[in-house]
């Protein structure tokens, strides 16, 4: 990405400002469903005041893990804006990605960090961990509240008694186009998802999708920021649990999920926060699927690399994830 | 001739580490060379034991798929018939050594599995495919068998 062009557009952006200057552009690593970038702006406002402001740019990659769009992304931090789930605030959206070679959005920069490893191994964060572990529960709940008809681009099922054969079937239908190879531990995963679809949730809720240690900003003991929505959809809310509880999350090698808490535990601030009551076979069923669409997204990843519609080195390597997954979805539906 | 195909890819990766890796500026690039060593690391781990593996795994998948056939034959319900019938001939064994063939043939062996696992993974609790329950456990046991052995464990928690 060019400086220059950043700067043509931003000045665009803020056409009274005379000198609109951008400064330690750099591309952030992982992300590899969208690219993202960091930089510096500063300009001169109309009353005369110095301005500067960190930004974030998600661009379109020329390919992906995830097939997405920026709209849905950008429709629902517009929309969470001022909700209580702390998110980035987006400025400006390219749906035609002539400014910047490929669409994008632009959001103002928050504060923290995502290190997840760092979070849930570090002494250093021993102190901060039991909070991020409540305000983690505490926002999920608050997601899961959210009115969905305010986000008319959201993935919905027909009603609620659809959510989870929706969502395995979108799963499924991702597997048998972008598989390379045959996949007998996803098909036994499909099996047992078909056979164990859970009772239909009270309501459909926005469900992140990629609910995660990692896929948020943290500063000190606080989130500052939820991010990467791109799978976000209208679901069950118990769909966003079963991510939280995966195994591959558990980044201190123990027992904790999202290496932060128990899974009870989660699950009890979950609920004492508003969320919905979790059923310990609902769970376990979105749990198992979470695997299999763990999986699913990186054979599109390896499909992408090996396709050469990338040069993204991450997809290759992440393939390499889903052995130890595979190793997962046996363990829980043998 | 030496130095090897493992020794090539061990060579190119130390000389890209210390030629190029330290003249890379930005930490995405840095991030991504990281990436790349991680990959040489793969290459090199699968290499030697890719045909003998291969050779190994084909030869267990023909016969537990030997078995869970002729457990089919033993249920009296229309979906073991069609399964039977529409399952994807099982492969000849490859006469070459060739990765390719091999592999080829491996892919085989696992549509067949595919194909299947919609009977197989249900008789844990379908007391009229009962037949495929030994079965069952004993792909499942050599799934998770074979999946470990591809286990890189700085990826996994």
């Amino acid at each position: 990405m060019q400086v220059e062009r950043l700067a043509a557009y931003l000045q665009k952006q803020f056409p009274g400002a005379p000198d609109v200057a951008v400064s330690n552009l750099s591309r952030i690593f992982g992300g590899a469903s969208r690219e993202t970038w960091a930089f510096d702006a500063s300009w001169t406002a109309a009353d005369g005041s110095q301005q500067q402001c960190g930004f974030i740019i998600r661009r379109d990659p020329p390919a992906s893990l995830l097939d997405s769009n920026n709209d849905l992304e950008f429709d629902l931090y517009t929309a969470l804006a001022g909700s209580g789930t702390p998110v980035p605030r987006v400025r400006w959206i390219d749906r035609a990605g002539t400014e910047l070679e490929r669409p994008f959005y632009v959001m103002e920069r928050l504060p923290g960090i995502t290190d997840a490893a760092r979070l849930c191994v570090s002494p250093e964060f021993a102190e901060a961990r039991p909070s991020i572990a409540r305000q983690k529960a505490q926002i999920l709940a608050k997601i899961h509240r959210f009115d969905i008809d305010r986000v008319p681009s959201l993935d919905r099922p027909a009603s609620p008694a659809d959510a989870a054969l929706h969502e395995v079937e979108r799963w499924e239908r991702t597997m048998r186009q972008d598989a390379l190879e045959p996949q007998p531990v996803l098909e036994m995963g499909f099996s047992w998802l078909k056979r164990h679809l859970p009772p239909p949730p009270e309501r459909l809720v926005l469900v992140h999708g990629d609910y995660r240690t990692g896929n948020f900003l943290y500063e000190g003991s606080t989130i500052t920021g939820i991010l990467d929505w791109e799978m976000a959809h209208a679901g069950d809310p118990i769909e966003d649990l079963g991510w939280v509880v995966m195994k591959s999350w558990r980044w201190a090698r123990d027992h904790k999920v999202g290496g932060l808490c128990t899974r009870d535990e989660f699950v009890t601030m979950y609920e004492a926060s508003g969320g919905a009551k979790v059923n310990a076979d609902t769970l376990k069923f979105w749990e198992v699927f979470s695997n299999v669409k763990f999986c699913i997204i990186f054979l599109t990843g390896a499909k992408s690399i090996i396709e050469g519609k990338t040069p993204d080195l991450l997809l290759a390597l992440t393939a390499y994830v889903n052995p130890g997954v595979e190793v997962e979805i046996l363990e829980l539906i043998k | 001739m030496r130095p090897n195909q493992e020794e090539l890819i061990k060579a190119i990766q130390t000389g890209i580490g210390a030629f190029f890796a330290p003249e890379l500026q930005s930490l995405y690039a840095q991030s991504q060379m990281a990436v790349a060593m991680t990959l040489f690391g793969i290459a090199q781990r699968d290499y030697d034991s890719a045909v003998p593996d291969l050779v190994e795994a084909n030869a267990q998948l023909r016969a537990m798929l030997a078995a869970a056939t002729a457990a089919l034959a033993q249920i009296d319900r229309d979906d073991a018939r069609t399964a039977i019938e529409t399952a994807p001939a099982v492969p000849e064994p490859s006469a070459s050594l060739r990765l390719s063939a091999l592999r080829a043939e491996h892919d085989g062996l696992r549509a067949v599995l595919c194909a299947l696992a919609p009977l197989i993974e249900p008789a844990a609790d379908d007391p009229a495919l009962a037949p495929l329950r030994p079965v069952r456990a004993a792909l499942f046991a050599w799934l998770s068998a074979d999946s470990k052995k591809r286990v890189v464990p700085i990826l996994n928690n």
